[in-house]
């Protein structure tokens, strides 16, 4: 029985091509995330669980998601995630000092995988072995290889010893069936490390009511509710309803640009009341597309009241 | 370039490779899985992450190749924004998206009381997606004949770009004229469209005729389906809708003659080499007797297929056509 997940915010970064440029977690951005900093200057801890994801690399390839398929990243690609992750006063070292220096030693920190694409061109030998995604075993033999390569980084630097290392995240939302039994054995790996896996699928995708058969040890659904699509508030209540029955958590969705309303946070907490009120455990993920809490700090002050005070 | 939502009988998988061999980027979406096997040429998923994509598919590719009437969003949002993000956006019918039931019976140089319409979208739905699709896109791609004449009205330009099929994967396999049995093979995806039903009563009847093993191919992956009909002395393909379909093109790449129904309007238009033998439910059984009866013309014909989807249907010259098509978006 795994511990229960706190409220989790997602920060993503490295290349983000909406901006045209490259974004690596500093400590004053990490900052009014871990620590909620009212008008009157009264400090209060925040969030204290991050997922730490990666957009595209330096190249524009892309490590996670479906977009794998539109540039896939290469063996470059994955072993520059590692290295941002643990760079001097970024990632997980801004993380660490943010935490050291409010004394948090509640801070837990999940790690989003590169994607294995299947149709990609050959990944290039793994510890002297080689590596093509169409054989499910060179698929898993990677993510093994990085992951491990992850946790020998996190055992030689400092940042270990202020913030705890809970888990990997799933890279990629759908489940094709031909990634079913790869999951399967990545969950067992995850857990051979004595570390957790975290799934953020769509409601209503194929295999997401399985998420325990298939070894995940958390779950937080994507409602596909953003205020101005079609996709009507309809579809958080029943994110939330498929939520409570199957023990699974929700994400919050907290957007920017053409497809989010104005109210939709409004929405999602709420939601987020009623699924507590009737029992549910499962875990909240916070996301911001197309912006960060962080720009919310700096931009919408009300707002980023809002998001602390539905914690 | 993005291909989406969907594939359609390998043919957007077949497309995405012959590009990449031309060095244009080329992915297509997926969210069909069926029993003919997950295509890992294709990017595999569901609407759902397909639409959560968009931002990014927006901000990747240049032209937006849409197949079969579908976009990600009900509304067709995503269609729009990528015309207004100044993409190039084209639509390619396939079939059922835009078989208006009154025309594929009816037309003005043409009458077919075969055809079957039970798998297309209501009338009116296809009506209004053809308007709406049209006053916003200018160009249309259909793979034949049959589908031209629905759509033909409604773009400013409509391209007949045919079935591709890679005849360097797909060897000949020419029947012989030694065999005392011969094989029928009858490959449907869709029962009622094929016009399965009729097919099989004729070689009910026909098999107290003539000595012949006949093998329906269903629910069966694409390799294993191609591995049948390789074994095949005749393939019998759609008989009811007027034009040959994807099966035709498989078979006779693999050098088979082939029973399919070409409506004779289509026929006259059709080029002169083209070896499908029309056949519909009131023609099959004396069509497929004359076949069984001389071995040798089976054989010519399988020859000259092979011959005909080189010259018809080869994937280099059809994605020729299709760079031609992009390039005049």
């Amino acid at each position: 029985m795994t511990a229960k997940v706190p409220p989790t915010l997602m920060v993503e970064g490295l290349y983000d091509a909406r901006l045209d440029r490259m974004i690596h977690w500093q400590r004053e951005q990490l900052e009014p995330l871990l620590i909620y900093r009212s008008e009157t200057h009264y400090f209060v801890p925040f969030f204290s669980s991050f997922i730490l994801k990666p957009l595209q690399t330096s190249s524009a390839h892309f490590l996670c998601g479906l977009q794998s398929a539109f540039k896939a990243g290469t063996k470059d690609d994955w072993l520059e995630w590692l290295k941002h992750l643990f760079g001097y006063g970024k990632w997980l070292d801004a993380l660490s000092y943010v935490a050291a220096k409010y004394q948090r030693a509640d801070i837990e920190v999940w790690i989003m995988l590169p994607y294995p694409y299947p149709h990609q061109q050959p990944f290039g030998d793994i510890k002297g072995m080689s590596g093509h995604f169409r054989n499910e075993n060179h698929r898993l033999r990677a993510l093994k290889w990085w992951m491990e390569a992850f946790q020998e980084e996190w055992m030689q630097h400092a940042c270990s010893e202020n913030i705890r290392l809970r888990g990997f995240v799933w890279g990629r939302e759908g489940l094709p069936p031909f990634d079913r039994e790869l999951v399967k054995r990545w969950n067992h790996q995850v857990h051979e490390y004595h570390l957790e896996s975290l799934w953020l699928p769509n409601y209503k995708a194929a295999f997401v009511e399985h998420w325990p058969d298939l070894g995940f040890d958390h779950v937080a659904l994507y409602p596909q509710y953003t205020g101005a699509t079609e996709n009507d508030a309809e579809w958080l209540d029943n994110t939330t309803k498929f939520a409570l029955v199957h023990q699974a958590g929700i994400q919050m969705i907290c957007g920017q640009g053409w497809k989010y309303s104005e109210d939709h946070f409004r929405k999602y907490h709420r939601q987020k009341v009623f699924y507590r009120q009737l029992g549910g455990k499962g875990p909240f993920v916070y996301r911001f597309p197309n912006h960060s809490l962080y720009r919310v700090f700096i931009e919408d002050r009300q707002r980023y009241d809002d998001v602390f005070f539905s914690l | 370039m993005l291909h989406l939502p969907l594939e359609v009988a390998g043919q957007v998988a077949e497309i995405c490779t012959q590009l990449h061999k031309k060095g244009i980027e080329a992915v297509g979406y997926n969210w069909r899985h069926n029993y003919l096997g997950v295509d890992h040429r294709l990017a595999n998923s569901d609407a759902y992450e397909m639409a959560n994509t968009w931002e990014d598919a927006l901000r990747y590719f240049d032209i937006f190749h849409y197949h079969t009437g579908y976009t990600l969003y009900k509304d067709k949002k995503d269609m729009m924004m990528a015309l207004e993000a100044g993409k190039k956006v084209i639509m390619h019918h396939r079939g059922n998206d835009v078989r208006i039931p009154s025309q594929a019976v009816k037309g003005n140089d043409y009458y077919n009381p075969y055809v079957y319409v039970g798998d297309s979208q209501p009338e009116e739905q296809m009506i209004r997606n053809l308007k709406f699709f049209s006053k916003y896109l200018s160009t249309a791609i259909v793979q034949d004949e049959e589908l031209y004449a629905y759509v033909k009205d409604y773009y400013r330009h409509v391209h007949i770009l045919p079935r591709l099929i890679d005849t360097a994967q797909i060897k000949p396999r020419y029947v012989s004229m030694e065999k005392d049995v011969p094989l029928i093979v009858h490959a449907p995806t869709s029962r009622a469209f094929k016009g399965t039903d009729t097919i099989l009563k004729v070689i009910a009847k026909m098999k107290k005729e003539f000595p012949i093993h006949f093998q329906l191919v269903e629910k069966m992956s694409k390799p294993k389906a191609l591995a049948v009909m390789a074994k095949a002395d005749i393939v019998i393909d759609q008989i009811l809708c007027g034009f040959y379909g994807n099966v035709s093109v498989e078979a006779m790449a693999l050098g088979k003659p082939v029973l399919a129904y070409i409506r004779p309007d289509i026929q006259q238009r059709l080029a002169d080499d083209c070896p499908v033998i029309s056949a519909n439910p009131d023609t099959l059984y004396d069509r497929l007797k004359s076949l069984l009866q001389c071995p040798e013309q089976r054989r010519q014909i399988g020859m000259k297929g092979r011959e005909y989807v080189q010259n018809h249907h080869s994937a280099e010259q059809v994605i020729n056509q299709l760079v031609q098509i992009y390039r005049s978006l």
